[in-house]
């Protein structure tokens, strides 16, 4: 598998967890798409 | 002939952003899907807190109050929220049950159950056994069962985590996620050169297999 630079696409604010702490979940801003 | 597309993925089991990412990431396939589109997906093991012990001794709450440093309290309601998240995904979160534990055995596993092509199967019968069920995935017993419960051999796989056969499987992708520089989970590696770090919207996961595909 390569170790080469990835080109980071997406977006840059969806959740991860990191060094075993998840980010807090955000309000709603509406219902889900379906 | 499509070539398929190749996603690799790093996660841990002990991730709830990981599990609605996965959903997520689901959806992105199933719509990538209807215009023909073909994937090969691996799963990758990324360890968030591998200090934890095998039968840590709390809750899920403890757990986090010791590690946010937040009160009980705060953590309680951020769990519910999580829950009520994981909800809209079709997921049905239960803290309350959850046993927190090391997950380099559930890796393991997942690495055993890929040299037997279920490893997608066996990802989606750990995150279900873990946040849902209530079920151990730090004992090598519990994880056997877990094995057999998608088909797969006990004693063989009871065997492979005893001698920690793809212990080094486990290592050499933490390695890997080093070198790509990933320091959260979920993240996705699209043919091996674009990254997306996150529970990403469904239509952010197409719209990068259908730029990936085009440019293959």
């Amino acid at each position: 598998m390569s170790s080469g630079p990835l080109e980071m696409v997406g977006d840059d604010d969806a959740p991860s967890c990191a060094d075993g702490v998840c980010e807090l979940p955000v309000a709603d801003d509406g219902p889900p798409d379906d | 002939v499509n070539t398929p597309v190749k996603v690799d993925i790093w996660s841990d089991i002990a991730c709830p952003w990981c599990f609605v990412g996965k959903r997520r990431f689901e959806t992105a396939a199933a719509e990538f899907a209807t215009t023909g589109g073909e994937l090969q997906v691996e799963y990758h093991s990324f360890e968030l807190s591998p200090d934890t012990p095998v039968d840590f001794a709390g809750t899920e709450v403890d757990f986090l109050v010791s590690h946010k440093g937040m009160p009980a309290a705060q953590v309680e309601q951020m769990l519910v929220q999580m829950t009520d998240l994981a909800a809209t995904e079709g997921l049905s979160f239960d803290y309350a049950a959850l046993q927190h534990t090391n997950t380099v055995k559930a890796h393991e596993l997942l690495h055993f159950a890929k040299s037997k092509d279920r490893q997608l199967d066996m990802s989606e019968r750990l995150f279900a056994a873990y946040f849902e069920e209530g079920r151990h995935v730090g004992r090598v017993e519990d994880l056997a069962d877990l094995a057999a419960e998608i088909g797969l051999d006990r004693d063989e796989a009871l065997t492979a985590l005893t001698t920690g056969e793809f212990l080094p499987a486990v290592t050499a992708d933490k390695q890997q996620a080093m070198a790509y520089g990933i320091s959260g989970v979920p993240f996705f590696v699209i043919d091996g050169r674009f990254g997306v770090s996150g529970a990403q919207d469904p239509s952010a996961i197409v719209e990068v297999l259908r730029k990936a595909a085009d440019e293959a």
